[in-house]
């Protein structure tokens, strides 16, 4: 607490300093006659020179201004102004005025200027404005613009911002590196309005200088933004509906990420569950349920490698640091040639470059972990961004960790085994209830990242990104014996889980020329998870020589991903653009399982070669309609064979608000994630590659319709869906002969069969005000169809209904918000009677018989969450960091893991493991910049 | 604005019934599935016990027997119909009616279904041998260092990948257990040791002192799959194996070598 109010009265501190005032730094001069009013004269002072002016008309309706300027420089002829009306200018850090009367108008004026656009609208079409330039009205000739568009203070890219030449259909959204080409410019008086989620809207008005150069369009942060997520192909204004390029894309940004309630972390990943159509209610795993999907089946890309791992502790916190988070684009379905490998959805994260104006340090303590990052430019040409995260065993690590560990005295070696018998080999328990000195180690999780860009010139950037998390999962036990007990010695159980990805990719981004760019990456990932679950006995014996007796199940999972590709990008007429590209990667996997390290159970090493191309065209026909026709072909060593996803997605503007929009597309999968059903033994999941027998290479088809209507206040978006899936690989493995004293053998059994999912999604949400949100329903239904287990029946992940409530409100320094979710219960399978046969030697094996495979319910979950969060604003309005303030699962709500049965006294008995209950957390985060 | 909301509800759960149709499934034909047990072993008489199913909260530890069925086993071309001596048990007395590589049908009906399970008799195992016929078990005793266990080796051919179980059988008429903390009733000691070989024993393989018989069976992989434990929650639950039609349990032949072991301390 101490500390908290030390750092309080620091950013005091801070605040007082920043009132001294600052130059104007704009160069920019204005020459001519004017007279007019003083709001009027101010807009064009913004509009001509480029800078922005708050003010509020209301307090400046009754001045005029009337002079003459000669090439006056902006801050001569802005103090005069002023001083002629008896008002003054106030300056703030990102160079905005405030024209105001006395100091307290500068905080009114701030949230007016929130509220509203940089520019207003009637600034540019007013005539008193134009009628002061001498316009040459030639025949206009379509020419083409370039530019960037950048993060206002930290010169950071802005990837897929919408830049648009107003009142036409022109369109274009920026690349990676933020850059953007609009060919067909009617005329050199058109003014362009950007949109890029979590920034205000920002209009740039084209004139005869600016277009002959590469236009450099800067956005500042909104700082009470409308949305944390938004559908960007929607939250726009009412005209920017044309470029409808894309179908079923979610967008989120980071920055905005803390005022949504979480369990521990501002969570990217978690907060995509909020969004229809995909599933919140798996809160042991962060990985997304998209469209009845599994995780596997949704393709994480951070700065364009593949991420294997995605989650930490179990799965409860997603493994990207949203501090170094710039963008991440989650794709439902449909998508683009571009990408490929995977059967549903694609998560692609762009991690930020780092500041290329100053150097700055910001940081997050949580209940869970402390985050640290630094931005800093090295020279004009390269940044350098550094972040790390480290858990600490808190109250909420531990209350996580015992869930999956309370229970470690039934956990037993792989495939299944806790019931009829004891459990053999494994486990931790046993050993606790001695008199003996008993030491927990701990468990931790970590991530880093790291990214260094370097821009030689404006054609070219290379970048090099490394990301790196780990979990190590601790429950091991040292048991030291008394020394009455065979003279000392120890006993030591271990069972410990450590997991992680590490990855890293080399960028060179290149634009040839403004019509071609290209982005090629070289790339290496790899995954590792290891398990090692044993008991072991050190002994000395009488010459005092240790001797070590091991029990137990060893497990390792390695996969490494090599991979180089090119993505190019050619906009070849303004109603063509083609993205086109080549990729190879070469996978190695292997999986080893031993038992009492002696005998190995499994072990397999698989390698593969895939390398393919794509073609895509952006075609947009006439001004309403756009086709996005693509194909990939994908040819997988280990079949031999070639594989081709034709796609194909398309949107029509029925009016300016409302458009429809569908898409189509095959999709295949290579590497699948092998999900255990035994959590709490061994590893829980590894990778493999498909091998065309046993794993066959998986396939899906998507077919995605639906609307979108816009108001301006709301916005209504409505998809359906329906997905076959085929090749569906399931795995088992049943151990026969675990007993002291025998290896016995592993048997790995894979189970094939089909699937479809169906659905239909619906999102209110209303955009704009101090009070935003939404509310998302859907309707799905997951089914799978394996022969093993008799014909269809509701995959695992398979819920009904899905409604989710999300409330935002602002005022002033303070959010408070609160989200409500509310889903069927997922499907498991229930026992329905017992039976009890004597083995050979008469010890009698008890077994429980199902009705049918996911027969049965667990009751509906749901559960309230809320948070308030405070901004520590200085006054000159930038944001020094937050104090959040969250509550999970306010009511408590018990719901239901996953159900135990256990026979006692011959009866079988049902108990149920819960999900986490009510969980506060506190967070605080600080920048120093 | 209403109206759309209204009408997108209305769309909702009009699909929402559409979805929620459901097939009334009754689940009564699986609680009439009579458990069977029978092993056949050459030299022995047939012994086949059926039970009825239990509801998950009976005590008993067995289910009830099944009386008054009409069992009949058919070698292929002489079919035997067993009798019932105690309730549910069903025999057949002639001890050379099981015999090597013969397959066996099992048939009865049951509330008006044919319950059915087919068996073949494995090889005996083939060079069944001990790296020794004397295992020492050192003391553990407070105080005191134990010495060190030597195993000993027992291994069979197994060149076409059968699978093996062991039974360890205390043939002493007084037993004297080897941790003088047991007091539990004894019991054979039945490992199901898979696609293997050869098995080493280790200080817990024996509990009691004294002669032992080794007992190695030949199975079908049916036994180790039907007595494989089929999941304790519902994140793993799975049907349970077996290999009879219309019924639950096992139906199974084995056949034995046995070696003899001496253990002592």
């Amino acid at each position: 607490m101490k500390r908290i109010l030390l750092l309080l009265g620091l950013t005091g501190a801070m605040g007082i300093n920043a009132w001294a005032q600052r130059p104007l730094k704009t160069q920019a001069t204005i020459d001519g006659f004017y007279s007019l009013s003083m709001t009027k004269m101010l807009d064009t002072l913004s509009l001509k020179c480029k800078i922005r002016i708050i003010y509020e008309p209301e307090m400046l309706k009754d001045y005029m201004v009337t002079d003459r300027y000669l090439n006056d420089e902006v801050k001569d002829v802005l103090g005069k102004i002023c001083r002629e009306n008896k008002v003054y200018y106030w300056l703030d850090p990102d160079q905005n005025i405030y024209i105001i009367r006395k100091p307290e108008d500068v905080s009114r004026l701030k949230k007016m200027a929130i509220e509203k656009p940089v520019f207003k609208e009637n600034q540019l079409s007013s005539t008193t404005l134009l009628r002061e330039e001498r316009v040459v009205s030639s025949k206009p000739e379509p020419f083409k613009i370039t530019g960037r568009v950048v993060d206002n203070a930290s010169g950071e890219s802005l990837p897929a911002a919408i830049v648009k030449v107003r009142n036409t259909n022109n369109s274009t959204a920026t690349n990676a590196d933020g850059y953007f080409t609009l060919l067909n410019v009617p005329s050199d008086t058109c003014v362009l309005d950007i949109n890029y989620i979590g920034y205000r809207p920002d209009v740039y008005a084209l004139n005869k200088v600016n277009i002959r150069t590469e236009v450099l369009i800067e956005l500042f942060p909104a700082v009470k933004s409308l949305n944390e997520v938004v559908i960007t192909d929607k939250r726009r204004d009412n005209a920017m509906s044309t470029d409808k390029r894309r179908v079923s894309v979610l967008q989120i940004s980071p920055s905005k990420l803390e005022e949504l309630p979480n369990i521990g972390e501002k969570d990217i990943l978690r907060s995509f569950q909020l969004m229809p159509g995909i599933s919140a209610s798996n809160e042991s795993s962060s990985g997304a349920y998209v469209r009845g999907g599994t995780p596997d089946q949704n393709l994480v890309l951070f700065d364009g490698f593949t991420v294997y791992q995605v989650d930490h502790l179990y799965g409860f916190f997603s493994a990207f640091n949203s501090n170094a988070v710039k963008d991440v684009t989650l794709y439902k379905g449909g998508f683009s040639a571009k990408y490929g490998g995977r059967l549903s959805s694609v998560t692609d994260i762009v991690g930020k470059e780092g500041n290329s104006k100053e150097t700055n340090i910001a940081g997050d303590l949580s209940l869970l972990s402390a985050n640290v990052f630094l931005e800093k430019p090295l020279n004009s040409k390269s940044t350098l961004l550094v972040a790390y995260r480290h858990s600490y065993q808190g109250p909420l690590y531990n209350k996580i960790f015992n869930k999956f560990n309370s229970s470690t005295t039934v956990a037993s070696g792989p495939g299944s085994g806790r019931m009829g018998g004891g459990p053999p080999g494994g486990g931790g328990g046993g050993f606790g209830g001695n008199a003996a000195t008993v030491t927990v180690p701990s468990s931790s999780f970590y991530d880093l990242n790291a990214k260094y860009t370097y821009a030689p010139d404006d054609k070219n950037r290379f970048s090099w990104s490394i990301y790196q998390g780990n979990d190590n999962l601790d429950n091991s036990r040292d048991v030291a014996l008394p020394s009455f007990l065979s003279g000392g010695g120890s006993i030591s159980s271990t069972d410990k889980t450590t997991y992680g990805n590490l990855g890293s990719s080399f960028k060179w981004s290149s634009r040839w020329t403004s019509r071609l760019y290209s982005n090629t990456l070289l790339s290496y990932s790899t995954y590792h998870s290891d398990r090692d679950n044993s008991n072991k006995i050190t002994v000395q014996d009488s010459e005092g020589v240790n001797q070590e007796i091991s029990t137990g199940t060893f497990e390792k999972n390695n996969l490494k991903d090599f991979s180089l590709k090119s993505d190019w990008e050619l906009q070849a007429a303004s109603k063509f653009k083609v993205l086109f590209g080549a990729f190879a990667s070469k996978q190695n996997v292997s999986y080893e399982n031993s038992l009492n390290d002696t005998s190995t159970l499994i072990n397999q090493h698989t390698k593969a070669l895939t390398g393919g191309g794509y073609v895509e065209l952006e075609i947009t026909p006439g001004s309403r309609l756009q086709l996005n026709p693509s194909l990939r072909s994908t040819y997988y060593d280990l079949t031999g064979k070639m594989y081709l996803e034709p796609r194909f997605s398309a949107t029509y503007t029925l009016t300016d608000r409302f458009t429809l929009k569908g898409s189509t597309g095959k999709f295949y999968q290579f590497t699948n994630r092998v999900i255990k059903e035994d959590i709490l033994a061994g590893s829980r999941d590894f990778w493999v590659l498909s091998n065309g027998n046993t794993i066959p290479v998986s396939s899906a088809l998507h077919y995605i319709a639906g609307f979108s209507y816009e108001t301006d206040q709301f916005l209504i978006d409505v998809e359906g869906y329906y997905k076959t899936l085929d090749n569906l690989s399931e795995y088992s493995q049943r151990q026969t002969g675990r007993r002291p004293g025998s290896s016995g053998t592993l048997e790995e059994h894979f189970y094939n069969g089909t699937g479809y999912t169906k659905g239909i999604e619906f999102l209110l949400q209303k955009t704009h005000g101090k009070y935003t949100g939404w509310v998302s329903y859907t309707l799905s239904k997951a089914v799978n169809n394996f022969e093993v287990y008799g014909g269809e029946f509701p995959a695992n992940q398979d819920t009904g209904h899905e409604f989710k409530l999300v409330n935002v409100y602002h005022d002033g320094k303070w959010t408070f918000s609160a989200t409500w979710i509310y889903a069927t219960g997922k499907p498991y399978t229930a026992p329905l009677t017992s039976y009890t046969v004597n083995d050979y030697s008469g010890r009698s094996r008890t077994f429980l018989t199902i009705s049918e495979k996911n027969g049965a319910r667990m009751p509906a979950y749901h559960r309230l969450d809320a948070s308030v969060t405070y901004d520590l604003i200085k006054i000159d309005s930038r944001k020094t960091g937050s104090i959040g303030f969250s509550l999970f699962n306010i009511y408590n709500r018990s719901n239901i893991w996953y159900k135990q049965y256990s026979i006692v006294n011959n009866q079988v008995l049902t108990s149920n493991v819960n999900y986490l209950g009510f969980t506060p957390n506190i967070t605080l985060s600080l920048k120093w910049k | 604005m209403e109206i759309k909301i209204h009408t997108i509800f209305f769309v909702a759960f009009a699909t929402l019934f559409l979805f929620s149709c459901k097939k009334g499934d009754s689940l009564d034909g699986d609680y009439t599935r009579p458990v069977v047990e029978g092993y056949l072993v050459p030299g022995k008489s047939v012994l086949v016990k059926v039970y009825y199913q239990k509801y998950l909260d009976d005590t008993i530890s067995l289910g009830f027997p099944v009386t008054d069925l009409k069992l009949k086993i058919s070698d292929g071309s002489k079919t035997v119909e067993l009798t019932e001596g105690a309730d549910g048990n069903y025999v057949y007395g002639d001890t050379t009616f099981i015999v090597e590589n013969k397959t066996y049908s099992l048939s009865f009906n049951y509330n008006s279904k044919i319950i059915s399970s087919e068996t073949t008799v494995p090889n005996k195992p083939i060079g069944f041998a001990t790296s020794d016929s004397l295992q020492k078990v050192p003391v553990m005793d407070f105080g005191t260092t134990p010495a060190t266990f030597v195993p000993i080796t027992l291994s069979w051919n197994n060149n076409a990948g059968g699978h093996y179980m062991m039974l360890l059988k205390n043939t002493e008429t007084s037993r004297t257990s080897i941790n003088p903390r047991n007091n539990g009733s004894y019991r054979d000691t039945e490992v199901t040791l898979g696609q293997v070989s050869s098995f080493q024993t280790q200080q817990m393989t024996f509990n009691y002192l004294g002669h032992y018989q080794v007992i190695l069976f030949h199975i079908n992989k049916e036994y180790s799959d039907a007595l494989n434990n089929n999941g304790g929650s519902s994140l793993n639950l799975t049907n349970p194996y077996t290999n009879i039609v219309n019924g639950l349990g096992i139906f199974t032949a084995m056949q034995a070598d046995t070696l003899k072991l001496r253990v002592y301390q």
